[in-house]
């Protein structure tokens, strides 16, 4: 999720969560990510169904 | 999993540019061991202050304040927030509600000042008033209501939330204008507040993370005009270069800071306005000839 939006991307088994910011096209220092209630890094692997939220923490002003 | 190089509990964070992977417990100490070692080895705080805090609801300040209320008892500093309103539809309602409520949890006496009331404009009736982009107007109008508020609240000192990536963008970007005067200037001078920024030397990812971690409520909305600004654009590049090499606004504070020490730029010798007598280089203050521009533009006049 990203701004609100849902999208579905597939990785392949064992994948950490840096495949999905590059699939999604976001970078490293501009997201913090979320799986269920847990805060968590980009080198964290991925199990099959797991929810990835990103939240966008880089603000504008 | 990584686990946290300090414990063996799962990490949550790697600090790329230093290799550290760290778990919630220890990020949190690692990240309040740092801002104290840049308030402390740049003397940005001693006994007995008043400090004007500019909050503005949003992740940055909040943490600021929180942290600065953290070495309130030990240091005798007297906090006193200050919220300015530029009157943005639909952003800054939402942050000033949360500001009003982390000043009453943590007993901090909070000052708002609008755009409306000081200059008779806000920020969305300015916005397409003048040649200026609305960040430009905004930025310098809240910097002169902000030191304008600390001054006549006797602060000694007005502290803001700009992180490691505020300040890089905004070297970057004189030195792409290549505003050398600017660039190496200092931001002290007779009848300015002495400006700090505690957050300077971190990350703005390491900042979300940290009120995220503290469990602290903050949002991270955007503001509406952000994405028409220069510094918007710098902002992507910077994202980009530290994404391909981690580090490098680390590398553009240093560079500039050893920059600063190397050419002895005489201080701009300032004197008051004449319209309403606020600190400046020239008769009249960028702040009084903006509003007079949006003034002109807002009635329809050439601005």
């Amino acid at each position: 999720m990203y701004s609100g939006d849902i999208r579905e991307v597939e990785v392949r088994e064992g994948a950490r969560v840096e495949e999905v910011l590059e699939a999604v096209g976001l970078r490293r220092e501009e997201v913090v990510a979320k799986v269920g209630d847990r805060i968590v890094s980009e080198e964290e692997v991925l199990r099959d169904g797991d929810v990835v939220e990103l939240i966008r923490v880089i603000s504008g002003g | 999993m990584a686990k946290c190089s300090l414990c063996q509990r799962t990490a949550c964070y790697v600090q790329r540019y230093s290799g550290l992977r760290l778990c919630g417990e220890h990020f949190l100490r690692h990240f309040e061991r740092r801002v104290r070692r840049t308030v402390m080895s740049r003397g940005m705080l001693r006994r007995g202050l008043r400090v004007g805090v500019a909050l503005s609801g949003g992740k940055d300040s909040t943490v600021l304040l929180h942290l600065l209320h953290g070495y309130a008892e030990k240091l005798e500093l007297e906090l006193v927030a200050v919220l300015v309103d530029e009157g943005i539809t639909g952003y800054r309602e939402v942050s000033r509600r949360r500001a009003h409520k982390v000043c009453s949890e943590l007993g901090v006496e909070l000052q708002v000042r609008s755009f409306k009331d000081t200059f008779g404009f806000t920020l969305d009736e300015a916005a397409h008033a003048t040649r200026w982009k609305p960040c430009s107007v905004c930025s310098v109008l809240r910097r002169y209501l902000l030191n304008t508020a600390a001054s006549e609240l006797g602060c000694q000192r007005l502290a803001t939330g700009h992180n490691l990536d505020d300040v890089a963008q905004s070297v970057l970007m004189n030195y792409l204008r290549g505003d050398v005067e600017r660039l190496l200037r200092s931001s002290r001078g007779h009848g300015m507040v002495p400006r700090i920024k505690p957050l300077m030397e971190v990350p703005e990812k390491e900042v979300a993370l940290y009120a995220m971690l503290s469990g602290l409520e903050v949002g991270f909305e955007e503001c509406g005009y952000a994405g028409e600004s220069f510094r918007s654009l710098v902002r992507e590049v910077l994202l980009q270069l530290e994404e391909h090499t981690p580090g490098i606004r680390y590398g553009i504070l240093r560079g500039w800071e050893r920059l600063r020490g190397a050419v002895a730029m005489k201080p701009r010798p300032l004197r008051a306005c004449t319209r309403c007598g606020a600190p400046c280089s020239s008769e009249v203050c960028g702040a009084c000839r903006m509003v007079e521009a949006v003034r002109r533009g807002l009635k329809g006049e050439s601005p």
